[in-house]
């Protein structure tokens, strides 16, 4: 896990996003909170992030569509969803577009950590 | 007539002569015409002169043996207002002319003549010559001649009228009604009612003085003297005997004229209708002759009975049709609008606001003068004369006055026709939702009269109300199956919370478990969890009492159809706000596959939305378009309005649960038809459209 790994967590409900953080840090990680998939876009941060941890439903980019855009310009960064959404449909596109992990809230903090380790080990 | 002075005409007439005996025997002819005093000249219809008496030799100076085989007109140098070639032509046409003539004699000295020409007619009615008489009239005094040329008018007039008139000899006439009063008679008109053999004896004996060319023509005479001295029987049919009677008595009576209808009957058999007009010239007392005048108003006869013909046809659809008719008697009504209007109230409408008890007044002087079968139904009678002579009062609630006023302006705007919904009585005083036609037509303004019909729309009525209480239960139906989707909304709302609450203490288990807790970092986790659990609470506690998830029933739609359903769920806010509504639906679409009601309570969602935003800003010409088309591979669905569109402030939040900008919403309605679009696989957002109005965006993939 050295070095130390960025990850960035990407969620419109601070809530979510801040227990995230936290969760990551209780397990010595480090996270970089943004509260759209626009503002980690124009951080400049996707170059050293080595995960992005990205809720789906947000008010503009959606991760899905975060999750294409990267895609489209090659970058090869995993990408952990979270979604608050339980419709089939959702879930249908989102997997389809191949995430690391595909996670519900709430989610299972064990299968989290399972899923950030195995997507920063790769 | 009476002004035309009767007693100076002059009347003259062909002594009756074969004309075989006339033209093969001048040697006869020839001393009798030298006898007269008149000059008398025969001429050819070429106009050479056949016979010339010495009365013409002395007037002229002329010998006849000069003057035979020449031709007359040139010869005399004749001249008159018309051309010679006109008289001869007019002659010829109506077998004689009279009138006055200017012509030089034989010393070169002009002399005004007074002419008479008769066309004499052979054994086939051929005219074969004609006869003048002549008189010098260049020596009367000018009274006389005045009273000539009076005379002459009238003879012009009595000629010119395009009205027939007969010159009648009533002498034998008064002589039997004089042995009537002799024998006692007093009731003449009982007695002529009695004894119409007495008419008849006395019509046969009313000779014809003269005739004018109208008469001639109008009789189906070849000439004035197929009816002149003859009697007034061949032209009086027994139909029309009253009418003699009624002369009779009005003669008696001292009457100076008398018109009647009547008939007559023309020498080919034919019976004419007409106008008669006697008149008893002034101080004829007993004396001379009556004048006749008769105006054929056969036309207008025809006519009229054209006229009743197309009122029984009226009549006849009157009662035909199905619709409740009520002709409408406006006499009393007219009377009271002209005694307003003498008082200077022209503004009807305005006047019945200010005067309470007007309108009243105003049905109480309407009557219902006829109605059909179908407004008998209405109105719940069995007898017509339940209705007829009703005054309008009793059939209008005052709560429909409203409705009577506006009819009364539309009236006096001059417009034929008006209508509306309203409520009225029937005869039973139940009350009846009608759909009020008033047409009043100028024709029927004219006869003081205005049709209303009246279509019972109780039925109707109570069709709408069912319709809007479908509405309400769709609303109703529509909230309840937006709890399914609410139910999704609010695992997601609650979610939220509750993944922040799990990894916040499945990280304050990992800070305590360390070696060496940090208390810090558990107390700021534990805290967040707290607030994180409250708003967890606070969602649920939003919950109330809703219920249900209802299934997503997909099937293949054309999303146009759709819309055009939603949009007749909401046919009454659009009449209540007075919305504009425009449907711009791209044809020829692929369908979608989508659940009908969810897809609907989108659309109504969306649209009644955009109706109360409008109705808040007092948009003064709210518009709601409605416009499908296909864009980048999907179904685009568009709603646009004409209030003041989204506020920048409000912009990002619009989807989100439990946003709204109404007081009493529960700001779930945009959420949820996000979270429907979303589970087709579509998008919806909200954008402000360039005029300035809200726009709400959705797509909906096409079925593949």
């Amino acid at each position: 896990m050295s070095p130390e790994p960025l990850i960035s967590v990407i969620d419109d409900d601070a809530s979510v996003r801040g227990a995230v953080i936290s969760l990551l840090r209780s397990f010595g990680l480090k996270g970089l909170a943004f509260d759209s998939a626009e503002a980690f876009l124009e951080s400049g941060k996707l170059a050293s992030t080595n995960l992005v941890i990205t809720d789906i439903h947000m008010p503009g980019m959606s991760g899905i569509d975060l999750k294409r855009k990267l895609d489209a310009q090659g970058s090869t960064v995993p990408m952990i969803m979270i979604t608050a959404k339980t419709e089939a449909a959702v879930m249908e596109r989102a997997q389809a577009c191949n995430p690391s992990c595909l996670l519900k809230k709430p989610f299972d903090s064990e299968e989290f950590i399972a899923c950030v380790e195995r997507a920063l080990s790769l | 007539m009476s002004s035309v002075p009767f007693h100076c005409k002059v009347t003259r007439r062909m002594l009756p002569m074969p004309i075989e005996t006339l033209l093969n025997l001048p040697d006869l002819l020839g001393p009798v015409i030298d006898g007269v005093a008149e000059s008398v000249i025969v001429r050819d219809l070429n106009g050479r002169i056949l016979l010339w008496n010495k009365a013409s030799e002395a007037l002229y100076g002329f010998a006849r043996g000069t003057m035979v085989g020449r031709n007359l007109n040139d010869h005399l140098n004749a001249h008159h207002a018309s051309t010679t070639a006109a008289l001869e032509r007019h002659l010829l046409e109506q077998g004689h002319w009279e009138g006055e003539l200017k012509r030089t004699t034989a010393s070169g000295e002009d002399r005004r003549v007074e002419v008479k020409w008769t066309v004499l007619r052979g054994p086939d009615a051929q005219p074969v010559a004609i006869v003048e008489y002549g008189r010098d009239i260049t020596r009367l005094s000018e009274i006389e001649l005045e009273s000539r040329l009076q005379a002459h008018r009238y003879r012009n007039l009595f000629q010119a009228m395009a009205a027939s008139f007969w010159e009648l000899d009533f002498s034998e006439v008064r002589k039997m009604l004089a042995q009537l009063v002799r024998n006692g008679v007093k009731d003449f008109r009982g007695y002529f009612e009695a004894h119409p053999e007495f008419i008849d004896a006395a019509i046969a004996v009313t000779r014809v003085v003269d005739v004018n060319d109208k008469t001639v023509m109008l009789f189906g005479a070849g000439k004035r003297e197929d009816i002149i001295g003859g009697t007034a029987a061949p032209f009086w049919p027994p139909e029309s005997r009253p009418v003699y009677a009624e002369s009779l008595l009005a003669s008696i009576n001292r009457q100076p004229n008398l018109s009647r209808e009547t008939r007559f009957t023309t020498l080919g058999g034919r019976t004419i209708d007409a106008l008669f007009t006697v008149c008893w010239p002034s101080g004829h007392d007993g004396r001379g002759t009556i004048l006749v005048g008769l105006i054929d108003i056969s036309d207008r006869v025809a006519a009229e009975q054209e006229v009743r013909a197309s009122e029984l046809r009226y009549r006849n659809l009157f009662q035909a049709m199905s619709m409740a008719l009520f002709q409408i008697d406006t006499t009393r009504q007219r009377e009271l609008v002209a005694d307003l209007a003498a008082r200077g109230i022209e503004d009807i409408a305005a006047h019945s606001d200010n005067e309470p008890g007007f309108l009243t007044t105003y049905l109480d002087a309407m009557s219902i003068a006829d109605v059909n079968d179908a407004a008998m139904r209405i109105m719940g009678a069995q007898e017509r004369s339940e209705l007829i002579g009703q005054p309008l009062t009793r059939f209008w609630p005052p709560s429909s006055y409203p409705v009577i006023r506006r009819a009364i302006a539309s009236s006096f705007q001059q417009k034929p026709t008006f209508e509306e919904e309203t409520v009225q009585y029937r005869l039973d005083g139940r009350e009846i939702h009608t759909l009020f036609t008033l047409n009043a037509p100028p024709e029927l303004r004219a006869r003081n009269m205005v049709l209303v019909g009246l279509t019972d729309i109780t039925e109707r009525e109570a069709a709408r109300k069912a319709l809007r209480q479908l509405q309400s239960e769709f609303a109703h139906a529509s909230r309840l199956s937006m709890l399914g989707e609410l139910t999704a909304s609010i695992a997601h709302e609650v979610n939220q919370p509750l993944a922040a609450i799990a990894a916040n203490g499945a990280a304050g288990a990992r800070w305590l478990s360390r070696p060496m807790p940090d208390l810090d970092e558990v107390r700021a986790i534990n805290a967040n969890m707290v607030s994180d659990a409250k708003r967890a609470a606070d969602i649920i506690a939003r919950l109330r009492a809703m219920a249900a998830n209802k299934a997503s029933e997909r099937q293949r739609l054309p999303l146009n159809r759709v819309i055009e359903e939603a949009v007749q769920f909401l046919h009454h806010e659009l009449m209540t706000h007075e919305i504009d509504l425009r449907l711009e639906l791209a044809g020829g679409l692929p369908d979608i596959e989508a659940d009908r009601v969810q897809i609907q309570q989108i659309i109504v969602n969306l649209a009644i939305n955009a109706m109360q935003e409008m109705k808040r800003a007092r948009c003064p010409k709210p518009r709601l378009t409605l416009m499908t088309l296909a864009r980048d591979g999907e179904m685009r669905f568009e709603i646009e309005d004409s209030g003041p569109g989204i506020s920048p402030e409000y912009q990002d939040r619009l989807f989100q649960s439990f946003f709204t900008t109404k007081a009493a919403g529960l700001g779930m309605g945009l959420s949820i038809c996000r979270n429907i679009i979303e589970a087709h696989g579509g998008r919806i957002w909200a954008e402000n459209a360039p005029a300035g109005g809200a726009r709400f965006v959705f797509t909906l993939p096409f079925v593949r």
